[in-house]
């Protein structure tokens, strides 16, 4: 046992760690990025106008890029070692463009651009040569783009990062106020380039932009985004929002655990006992009235999907109607009444509140477990039923009750808890329809949220937490499994 | 033995339920003095409320305003006053009109942050329950302008006229009010500075305007205020409450110069921006230490990328007539400013704005009389008639809170945009004849329950520059046949009509994107699949996600989509959608490629012509080119059905209500001046 135990655990880090890796390739791959949604609206397809104005210049969203690494490459960081001739022939696909939107689609040539802005700072004596002998507007423009830099951001600064931001700053602006315009004359442009010659000569070590062979190695192997993710949460820090970079990710989850878990649990809890209940009754009955009568009703309720039915009941049993025998209305929406009443509530009438919000909502997640648990407890309990011991406990003159709460429920209970510690990780998917129709901000709302802001680091969150969560529900299940049933062992 | 066992039991049986009920007699009391405490907590807040007004300057009461003195200056004042503020609506109200206890708004979706530079539209409606201009138009009209923040506004201009000034004057009594610590997460510890009131000053509104012209701000308020006040050659803190902005004149005609049209519309919209916050940490320091350059906020690149991620962009830092109370993942809320000047802006006692997921959770807020005002999708007409016939609204009606309705027009219209770099679109003679292949009229009738109109441009009907020669394009299938046939497109047999370009046979084929949500948006989408499918063209409908819809205009890959426009009150400016300069630039809203070398004249020459005929007579030349061109067929604009409560009073389109608002053009109600009264 101990060292079935020892081999698991050592398994588990290396199982999230594949899983890791995946996902981060598929969502870093998928299309779209963060930055791609913030120009859409929540009014649907409708835009405003002055909304959506362009901007010209490459800096759109690059704070925002570089702030999630997203400016880097996936696994390996290759960009130091570009040819000059593909950075040569870059530059002039997009002067090309530029000049007479011929050579490809716009689409591409916004990819390209992005790349290669991308690479920029990883490339700037490439780029440095080759605005020596283009002088062109976009060799300027990249080469800019590779000098500028962002600024280390936050609420506590010290001293030295405080000067570092003003040098940055100084630079920037310096940088950004000698690109070459089309106007130019060709004097200015030689004035300009001399310039950045300079700049680059009195820069290049404090930027480091000539990097050893050893050091270009490092940045192949870690100035990567897996890496730097990695060593991120292997800290266990997950990552801040990305709307907002004063909340972090795990203060956020927190806030929503008490709510998730009261949806996940309760149910699951309601859902454990009642199954048990309509099981044995199931299976007693067999084959009866009872048994077909309730096998019916749980295989209509089962059929019955809850997109239609939360608004039904919405609708047809919470507008307008009190909780049975009271006066008290059924609330149709959140976890509990608005803050400004929430707030002057006392505990007990705070529980009660909760429990009042969701009432309903539990209704909805309960229903459709009903027909798949209670025929996987009856078919259980007719298993035990017709086993010798039951048949020789029968013999011994025990009563029908003792029998049942004693020989059968037990191997009974195995098999709902391994289904339900297997289901761990579930938990933290939350119920994302059941939380959308009833206004409720749980963790499904909140990671289905997160897919569509493209909010990788809450994706990854939820991604490690739901595959830790799994696998340690199957541990779990598995180490129940063998203290309730003592004929199952994990030794050889 | 057996005896003493069950004497055990009952002892034991006893302790345990003593011991239950001593646990709940416990929680019980405990509970009692909770309750007492939460009341005790609430009369101390009100006693502090109480105490606070008695030592502090009385609350500005409900009554007309004063004529303020005449000022004695050779400029006179761009502002006018407004009658219907000043007098008429004070009078509407009574001196003794007392706040509704609570506005509940609802709205689909969460704002990402509260960035004052932000491009949520729900953001900026949340900015103005706190923050205002220099100045605002006047109730009822376009481009005639009242005192707001500031009190005067002269246009200076030089004796030679080459050059002038927008000199402006602003109100004395205004202040940002505290920051809430509590409104902060546990990390941000406040420094005492940003926990008093500081007066709002000239220097707010120049730190506004540097922040914005910054390039290296990246929010999208800021991306727009850049083009828009690119003319701006120089801002002036004058003292605290005067500065002056400077507006690079033009020479427009031999011997005349001008500055901007809109340079006037522009400075008035010039609103101030905390410096007390935004220039600092939350320690007190400042992000800029040395920020003694005139420029410094407008150049300094860290500070941009800083105030971007600002510590306080969670939070609205306010002026009034509403204090910023605090945002959840249910909603926002404000509490009313009772000392803010102008106390007829804050007429409800707290205003909520409840995030909810979907139009049927708002439209049950409504049913259910949390919210006083609805605006109804005609989608859902047939939900409302039956939510008249209910049970639920017959007990309310009884009550006092029918329900009434407005419907107006509204400054909206879909169309269909046609991609001009696909080979397909190019001549406009193919855009007529798909123009003329749309049965608009069915469209109104079969999908939007007759709630909406035609239209003929981009130019709203209800505005004053509308070209009333233009009539919407019939339904003509025969003519859009013929139109087809003379741009060469012939029928092979196959039921889909052909051409060659550039060397190949091109079947007309193409692809129309729409908002997977909307599901007007997709039976319209399919209708006209099938209307054009019967003039030889196969359309194929395709629905996606806001993300991609909006990626995929940025980077113009599209064929063809539909979508609609939110329009601008007069004076239009049309640059941002048609201007060709926007035809190769990622994210332009020219992401059609229309590109028209009138038009772009046009543009260039609204932008300085400020006499009105001459403004109107370019307006309608800028239609008759887009109508002929047609580079959008421009569907309809929906019918705006608003539902209120009839407790609800002042909902009424100013245009009809002259006795109230003489000579008033606007032709949509106004939600700023809505309130409730409570019962005497």
């Amino acid at each position: 046992m101990k060292d079935y135990l020892i081999r698991r655990l050592l398994l588990l880090p290396l199982t999230l760690f594949a899983i890791i890796l995946i996902n981060f390739v598929i969502i870093n791959l998928a299309p779209g990025e963060p930055s791609s949604y913030t120009s859409s609206s929540m009014e649907g397809g409708a835009k405003k106008e002055g909304e959506n104005a362009a901007e010209p210049t490459d800096l759109k969203y690059l704070q925002f890029r570089e702030h999630y690494g997203l400016t880097l490459p996936i696994l390996f960081n290759y960009y130091p070692f570009i040819a000059p001739e593909e950075i040569q022939s870059d530059l002039k696909k997009i002067s090309d463009f530029k000049k007479n939107n011929e050579g490809m689609t716009f689409k591409d040539y916004e990819t390209l651009k992005r790349n290669l802005g991308d690479e920029a700072k990883f490339i700037m004596p490439k780029l440095l040569n080759s605005l020596n002998q283009t002088k062109t507007e976009t060799a300027a423009s990249f080469f800019v783009r590779g000098g500028t830099h962002q600024a280390i951001l936050g609420t506590h600064l010290t001293s030295e990062e405080k000067a570092y931001n003003q040098k940055i700053a100084d630079d920037n602006f310096a940088l950004r106020s000698h690109l070459i315009k089309e106007k130019d004359s060709p004097e200015i442009v030689d004035e300009k380039i001399a310039w950045f010659n300079d700049w680059y000569q009195k820069n290049k070590t404090f930027y480091d932009y000539e990097p050893t062979p050893l050091k270009k190695i490092a940045l192949f192997l870690f100035d990567t985004r897996i890496f730097k993710y990695l060593s991120q949460v292997l800290t266990l820090n997950f990552g801040t929002l990305r709307n907002d970079n004063n909340k972090l990710v795990i203060d956020e989850v927190i806030k929503r655990i008490p709510i998730s878990l009261t949806l996940s649990v309760t149910p699951m809890i309601i859902s454990f006992v009642l199954c048990i209940l309509f099981g044995f009754w199931m299976a007693y009955e067999r084959n009866g009235f009872v048994d077909r009568s309730l096998n019916i009703i749980f295989l209509i309720l089962f059929a019955i999907p809850v997109f239609v039915a939360a608004p039904f009941l919405l609708d047809k049993v919470a507008l307008n109607h009190d909780f049975p025998f009271t006066d008290i209305p059924i609330p149709i929406y959140g976890f509990t009444s608005p803050d400004r009443e929430f707030q002057e509530m006392t505990t007990s009438q705070k529980l009660l509140d909760v429990i009042r919000h969701i009432a309903l909502p539990i209704v909805v997640i309960l229903y459709g477990s009903f027909a798949a648990q209670s025929r996987l407890t009856r078919s259980q309990v007719l298993d035990v039923l017709s086993a010798d011991f039951i048949r020789t406990a029968r013999a011994k003159g025990l009563s029908e009750w003792t029998i049942a709460w004693k020989h059968v429920g037990r191997p009974v209970s195995i098999i709902l808890v391994t289904a339900l510690a297997g289901s761990l990780g579930v938990l933290l998917g939350g119920s994302l329809i059941v939380e959308t129709i009833f206004e409720i901000n749980g963790f499904g709302k909140f990671f289905y949220e997160a897919i569509l802001n493209r909010d990788y680091n809450v994706i990854m969150f939820s991604t490690i937490i739901g595959s830790f969560l799994t696998l340690a529900g199957y541990l779990l299940a598995d180490l129940t499994y063998a203290t309730l049933d003592p004929r199952v062992s994990f030794e050889r | 033995m057996k005896k003493n066992d069950a004497f055990w039991s009952i002892v034991k049986a006893i302790l345990l339920a003593v011991i239950a009920l001593f646990l709940i007699l416990n929680y019980w009391s405990s509970d009692q003095v909770e309750e007492r405490l939460i009341k005790m907590q609430k009369k101390m807040d009100m006693m502090e409320l109480k105490m606070e007004n008695i030592h502090s300057a009385p609350a500005p009461s409900f009554e007309p305003k004063k004529e303020t003195a005449e000022v004695d200056s050779p400029y006179p004042n761009i502002f006018v006053p407004d009658p219907f503020e000043d007098v008429t609506f004070p009078k509407m109200l009574g001196p003794n009109f007392k706040p509704y206890p609570l506005k509940f708004l609802a709205t689909i979706g969460k704002p990402e942050n509260l960035h004052p530079f932000s491009n949520w539209y729900m953001v900026s409606q949340a900015y103005s329950y706190c923050v205002g201009a220099a100045g605002k138009t006047k109730t009822g009209f376009y481009e005639i302008y009242s005192p707001f923040y500031a009190t005067r506004i002269e246009n200076r201009v030089a004796e030679d006229g080459k050059s002038g000034a927008y000199w402006v004057f602003l109100r004395k009594d205004l202040f940002w009010l505290p920051l809430k610590q509590s409104l902060f997460p546990d990390n941000i510890e406040l420094a005492p500075q940003f926990l008093k009131s500081h007066p709002v000053t000239a220097h707010d509104f120049k730190f506004n305007f540097d922040t914005q012209m910054n390039p290296f701000s990246q929010e999208a308020a800021a991306v727009i205020s850049r083009q828009q006040y690119d003319d701006v050659e120089k801002f002036e803190v004058v003292d605290d409450y005067t500065f002056y902005v400077q507006w690079r004149y033009k020479e427009v005609r031999p011997n005349e110069f001008k500055p901007k049209y809109r340079a006037t519309l522009l400075t008035i919209g010039l609103s101030p921006l905390p410096t007390f916050v935004y220039q600092y940490f939350p320690d007190g320091t400042k992000i800029i230490s040395d920020d003694s350059a005139p420029d410094a906020y407008r150049t300094n690149s860290s500070f941009a990328q800083q105030f971007t991620e600002h510590w306080a962009k969670n939070y609205i830092v306010s002026i009034g007539p509403y204090d910023f109370a605090g945002m959840n993942d249910n909603g926002m809320r404000f509490t009313r400013n009772g000392k803010y000047y102008d106390p007829i802006s804050a007429l409800y006692s707290e205003v909520e704005i409840a995030f909810r997921n979907s139009q049927d959770s708002i439209w049950n807020d409504f049913k259910l009389d949390n919210m006083s005002t609805y605006e109804l999708p005609s989608y859902q007409i047939p939900e409302y008639e039956r939510f008249l016939a209910s049970p639920l609204y017959s007990g309310q009606k009884l009550k006092g809170r029918a329900v009434k309705r407005l419907d107006y027009e509204a400054r909206t219209f879909s169309y269909i945009g046609w991609n001009e770099k696909t080979a397909l679109f190019q001549s406009k003679v193919v855009r007529q004849a798909l123009s003329y292949g749309i049965n608009v009229d069915r469209i109104i009738h079969d999908f939007l329950n007759d709630q909406a109109v035609r239209i003929v441009g981009p130019i709203s009907n209800q505005s004053t520059n509308i070209n009333p020669n233009l009539k919407p394009i019939p339904y003509d299938p025969v003519k859009a046949k013929a139109l087809l046939e003379s741009d060469g497109w012939k029928h092979d047999g196959s039921g889909i009509l052909k051409k060659v370009i550039n060397g190949v046979e091109t079947p007309f084929q193409f692809t129309i994107n729409y908002f997977v949500k909307s599901t007007i948006g997709k039976a319209i989408v399919e209708f006209i699949s099938t209307q054009l499918k019967e003039i030889g063209i196969l359309c194929e409908p395709r629905g996606i996600e806001i993300a991609d819809l909006s990626a995929k205009l940025d980077d113009k890959d599209f064929d063809a989509v539909m979508m609609a426009w939110v329009q601008s009150s007069p004076p239009e400016d049309p640059r941002q959608i048609w201007s060709s300069q926007g035809v190769g630039l990622k994210g332009s809203s020219n992401f059609i490629s229309f590109s028209n070398a009138r038009i772009d004249e046009i543009i260039n020459l609204l932008d300085f012509e400020d006499d009105p005929a001459v403004r109107q007579k370019l307006y309608f030349e800028f239609q008759d080119i887009i109508f002929e061109e047609q580079p959008y067929t421009f569907l309809y604009s929906p019918i705006t059905i608003l539902l209120y409560r009839e407790m609800v009073h002042n909902v009424f389109i100013p245009k009809d209500r002259q006795d109230l608002i003489p000579g008033a053009v606007v032709a949509e109600p106004l939600s700023n001046i809505f309130y409730e009264r409570l019962p005497d």
